[in-house]
């Protein structure tokens, strides 16, 4: 065979393997039986510029191609059992037809029949989501851990970046991270133990402040940027855990003691008053109202700790707040009594619109992330009228949440796969006030939660990226030290 | 034949020596230490999120090769040989380099560095992905050589950004090598030349590291231009260290030597006599100086343990030196053979801290502590436990089989399904406990069909009402389980065994007089008699509610007069070889060591 009669071969081999693989079956047999796949994202509403959903098949087959409609545009990929959606055709698909359903069509060829099985549904919404994605990846831990680290994820395709590891600063913790406004550019988080202190980003620049005033208990936790972007809330804690032998639930988190602090960015005061500050309560989780006249937080009576864990409840309550004299009102409101509830408020989150508060309530306890009752619910604050949010809770803890910064997306940690590992889920939320059912974040592999021993830990969604780099924050947490 | 002895020379038959030295080492010395340790803190998957996860770690090719072969050491004579192997290969690489530079005299040189690393790799935290960076730098230092002295300067530049991907912190020790062979070796003469290509290589192997640092790696600095060298470990190995520079360091002298004529001073034999004898010197120095054979005997104590071959634990016990992890083996082998209470003084014991491990921040100690906790059917804390372990080193790159192993067995005791799943999926994904995972499946069905039933080959979950673990006092678990559960004989006998080690004689007793009567005991055990005698002459009251033999009780009188007898050497033996496993020799001469000084506060930061 000389090189010409080679090269011709060849070709003609290729082609016809080309023309084999692209090839489609021609006899379809209908299948009235639902595909199994996985992640359940199914009826789900989508916002238009999210990255592909990819997903796997767990149905047997030989081959599969999936046909995506949406109007009259459409497009087909075969693939294997892992199914990995082209991210420009999908990106036209949803972004040419916002308001539209999304119709997902399933042929697996098995031997020689292939079969159509039953078509699923999307609902591609109108409302874009927040662009960025930002979460601390952490072992559900109960007391050690390695590695963790701060990530901000592009919704719009996969890219996961770091903000900081903390292999960069000798295997630290670092946590609470919170933005103003869904805005990277006001943000901070904590650094502990090791270069400990607090990364406070304001109009994106990084320095290190100390927010531990004299005789607190604590440095600040659980913080909550004030709207006009000089105050930050922060509750201040003497946490501790205890791990249960035989009870449902794993462990108990609790604070022997707790109050709240407001922390002046532009002076580095802390400041605070008797009203949030009460010997004889537990005062935490504070959030502002849009506006930032009021400061919401969750009081319980203080009670000997972990002696009392089961009676220890939360009540929601919230107090005026004068942002241009820094004064508090001298009285607070009940929004949620434990005691008439007979369950205990944490993470209370105002949406952005100010109409209405998203709360986690649980049997007891400070920290609802353990305990398999604990469940969303949705305050109106125009009404006053509290109901869970069914569409978003599972049987397992569905806790810390977020809302986006135009209040029609919330994002939410949830162990309903595994019982274990939080994995973050985001639900539409409609102009009526109701939410959807939510889809889990989507990873380039679909299979990446199935072997990540992390959790999703306070996933706070952002409008944009965060530009200071991993070294800058290493070079700030180290900087001072 | 003649041809077949001719080939046989002395550095040959040390070279044969070093190598069968180095797979006895690896299979036999330090067949647990290095090989099953190894082996059970990493968990090799095949996946592509696993390759992933090195992917992105400095020297992360390496570092996942080694963890592939490391694999192999679930058969500890391939993990051997792979081990030794791959030391030996060090020697025959460095050797031809030397060959390559007509460096045939002194080949006791040759063997350093490969003799060097034989002991390195007795560390519990030495990675097998070490090794074999070193054999990748002379490798690629070979194939350089065998370049064309033209081709030479491209060709390390290349290399150098190849060893950098795959080796990390290696490059340096390549650059070296370089540089050695650029100054010393007789291919270039133009000394600006040698100069400009020496200074283009030094940039470029600290430019490869910066830009990796400061554009794919998200690491300290330090990390980005020292991980996998000896300079960027978390405990410091100086046998690594030495191995690393001894390579070109030997090689420079040996060229530097080159260069004078030799004396030949010293005749064939004899120089090979004494090449032999220093290399022979070297291994037996190494061995007694990095062999911890203390170590390897604990780590195959937990390794008997986990193979529930009870009796073999307490032999080994009798060659440990006495220490809180061996008398916490010993103790539960000895309690699951029911004997706890009859010989456990027969043992070493360091008091209550060998009976109850306090709680501290490392990979054995948690997976140690969860033992117990499993055995005591206290799952939910076994379970804990393991997972601890499994997160809490920061010097594994991922979960371990051993930790994992106990998860998945404690999600079957807890008959939870989820976790089940999570946790045995990771060995679907290996190689060698892709059958073990089957049976643990099978294992798992059963438990779902029958809520209720002991589970064939796993500890019987006992049931009690829920309280708090307290790890200052971790006793108190004891003290719960029985509050809860009277006839739970486990719990009863470890914490008559606290009190007697913490020499707790009112706590001994009133526990005694609470749950004995609960248990149906055929005999008093021995050491709750000895116990018993001394609290009774203590108190100076009389038997009268518990049997105590009056054998006991004279034997004990002697041994009193023996005590308060002047002491003398000829007593002191006396003392030891009648009383040795008593509880009152236990009471005299040993001191308390009081559990849970070192305990982590329970306090936490993490939220």
């Amino acid at each position: 065979m000389n090189r010409k009669q080679f090269i011709n071969r060849g070709c003609w081999i290729s082609a016809c393997l080309l023309f084999c693989a692209c090839s489609k079956v021609e006899k379809v047999s209908l299948c009235d039986r639902d595909i199994c796949m996985y992640p359940d994202y199914p009826e789900t509403v989508i916002p238009l510029n999210i990255c592909p959903l990819n997903f796997r098949i767990d149905t047997e087959g030989e081959a599969f191609w999936i046909r995506f409609v949406a109007g009259t545009d459409s497009f087909e990929i075969k693939s294997s059992q892992k199914v990995s959606i082209p991210l420009k055709q999908w990106r036209n698909l949803l972004r040419n037809h916002p308001g539209e359903r999304l119709v997902v069509k399933f042929f697996v060829k098995t031997g020689s029949t292939c079969l159509q099985y039953r078509n699923k549904q999307f609902f591609i919404s109108d409302e874009p989501i927040d662009s960025y994605l930002v979460y601390r990846l952490i072992e559900p831990g109960y007391e050690l851990w390695s590695k963790m680290g701060i990530y901000q994820r592009c919704l719009e395709d996969f890219e996961e970046k770091p903000v900081l590891l903390n292999t960069q600063t000798e295997r630290n913790c670092m946590n609470c991270h919170s933005f103003r406004k869904n805005r990277p550019e006001n943000m901070l988080f904590h650094l502990r133990t090791t270069y400990g202190g607090t990364m406070l980003v304001k109009d994106g620049k990084v320095k290190k402040v100390d927010t531990k005033a004299p005789g607190e208990i604590s440095a600040g936790v659980y913080p909550r940027w004030h709207p006009g972007g000089r105050y930050v809330a922060f509750s201040v804690n003497a946490t501790h855990q205890s791990f249960h032998t035989a009870h449902p639930n794993v462990l108990e988190v609790y604070d022997k003691k707790s109050d709240l602090m407001l922390f002046d960015t532009e002076t580095g005061k802390v400041i605070t008053d008797t009203i949030i500050h009460r010997d004889d309560r537990f005062e935490t989780f504070p959030e502002w109202s849009p506006d930032g006249r009021y400061l919401y937080f969750c009081s319980a009576i203080a009670r000997e700790m972990p002696q009392k864990f089961d009676s220890l409840r939360y009540d929601l309550l919230r107090v005026a707040f004068d942002p241009e004299t820094c004064r508090f009102g001298t009285q607070t409101d009940t929004l949620l009594s434990s005691e008439r509830l007979g369950k205990s408020a944490a993470f209370p989150r105002i949406s952005p619109d100010g109409k209405h508060l998203a709360v986690c309530l649980t049997a007891y306890g400070t920290f609802p992330i353990w305990h398999h009752d604990n469940d969303i619910y949705l305050l109106n604050l125009e009404t006053c009228e509290l109901s869970p949010a069914q569409a978003i809770n599972s049987d397992q803890s569905d806790s810390y949440h977020s809302w986006s910064s135009n209040g029609r997306w919330l994002v939410f940690s949830s162990r309903r796969i595994g019982g274990l590992y939080t994995r973050p889920f985001i639900a539409y939320f409609d102009r009526n006030g109701n939410f959807h059912k939510p889809f889990l974040l989507p990873q380039k592999d679909p299979e990446q939660y199935d072997f990540l021993l992390k959790s999703y830990n306070v996933p706070e969604l952002i409008i944009a990226q965060i530009k200071i780099s991993p070294r800058g924050f290493e070079k700030a947490a180290k900087g001072s030290d | 034949m003649d041809k077949f002895y001719s080939k046989i020379t002395g550095k040959r038959i040390i070279s044969g020596i070093v190598l069968l030295f180095a797979l006895y080492w690896f299979a036999y010395m330090n067949r647990y230490n290095v090989l099953y340790y190894q082996e059970q803190t990493q968990l090799f998957l095949f996946n592509q999120l696993y390759f992933h996860s090195y992917w992105m770690q400095v020297g992360g090719v390496l570092s996942y090769i080694g963890s592939f072969f490391t694999q192999f050491s679930y058969f500890p004579v391939l993990g051997a040989c792979i081990y030794g192997g791959s030391v030996w290969l060090t020697y025959l690489l460095y050797d031809r380099i030397r060959k390559y530079y007509r460096l045939n005299s002194g080949y006791v040189f040759a063997f350093f560095p490969a003799v060097c690393m034989i002991f390195a790799n007795a560390d519990l935290n030495f990675k097998l992905s070490y090794t074999l960076g070193l054999l990748l730098v002379l490798g690629f230092f070979r194939i350089y050589l065998s370049c064309l002295p033209r081709y030479r300067f491209p060709c390390a530049v290349l290399m150098l950004l190849l060893i950098y991907l795959m080796a990390g912190g290696n490059v340096f020790l390549f650059l070296l090598l370089v540089l050695s062979d650029l100054f010393f070796g007789q291919n270039e003469s133009n000394t600006v030349r040698k100069v400009s290509k020496a200074l283009l290589w030094m940039a470029l192997s600290i430019a490869i590291p910066w830009c990796a640092w400061r554009f794919w790696y998200v690491v300290p600095c330090k990390e980005a231009f020292l991980e996998t060298s000896p300079w960027n470990l978390f405990y410091p190995n100086y046998f690594y260290v030495t191995a690393w520079l001894a390579f070109p360091v030997l090689l420079l002298l040996g060229l530097a030597r080159g260069r004078f004529k030799q004396t030949g001073k010293f005749p064939g034999k004899i120089w090979n006599g004494v090449n032999a004898a220093l290399t022979i010197g070297l291994l037996v120095f190494g061995s007694f100086w990095s062999y911890n054979k203390q170590a390897n005997l604990t780590v195959q104590m937990s390794y008997l343990l986990e193979k529930e071959e009870w009796e073999k634990v307490n032999e080994l016990s009798a060659q440990t030196l006495p220490s809180e992890l061996t008398s916490y083996f010993n103790n539960i082998a000895l309690f699951k053979t029911g004997q706890l209470s009859e010989r456990m003084f027969h043992y070493n014991q360091v008091g209550a801290s060998g009976l109850l491990l306090g709680k501290k921040n490392g990979y054995f100690n948690r997976y140690a502590m969860g033992i117990l906790f499993y055995h005591l059917g206290v799952t939910a804390e076994a379970k804990h436990c393991a997972f601890e372990a499994m997160v809490g080193n920061s010097i594994f790159k991922e979960p371990g089989a051993q930790a994992l192993n106990y998860l998945v067995t404690t999600s079957v005791l807890q008959r939870n399904p989820d976790d089940f799943d999570k946790y045995i999926r990771f060995f679907d994904h290996s190689l060698f406990y892709r059958h073990w995972a089957k049976r643990q499946k099978e294992r798992m069905h059963y438990a779902m069909q029958h809520p209720t039933r002991i589970i064939e080959g796993l500890p019987k979950t006992e049931r009690f009402k829920d309280f708090f673990i307290n790890y200052k006092y971790i006793h108190s678990t004891l003290l719960y389980l029985l509050e809860n559960n009277p006839h739970h004989q486990a719990a009863f006998e470890y914490l008559m065994a606290y009190y007697l080690l913490q020499k707790d004689f009112g706590s001994a007793k009133n526990c005694m007089d609470t749950y004995y009567a609960h248990f149906d005991y055929p005999k008093m055990p021995a050491h709750w008699e000895e116990f018993l005698v001394l609290y009774y002459q203590t108190n100076k009251r009389i038997p009268q509610t518990l049997p105590v033999s009056r054998k006991t009780a004279e034997r004990y009188e002697q041994f009193r007069l023996l005590v308060i007898a002047p002491s003398t050497d000829e007593i002191n033996h006396l003392l030891k070889s009648r009383y040795g496993n008593t509880y009152w020799y236990y009471t005299s001469f040993t001191p308390v060591f009081s559990l849970g000084e070192n305990t982590e506060n329970e306090s936490k930061t993490i939220y």
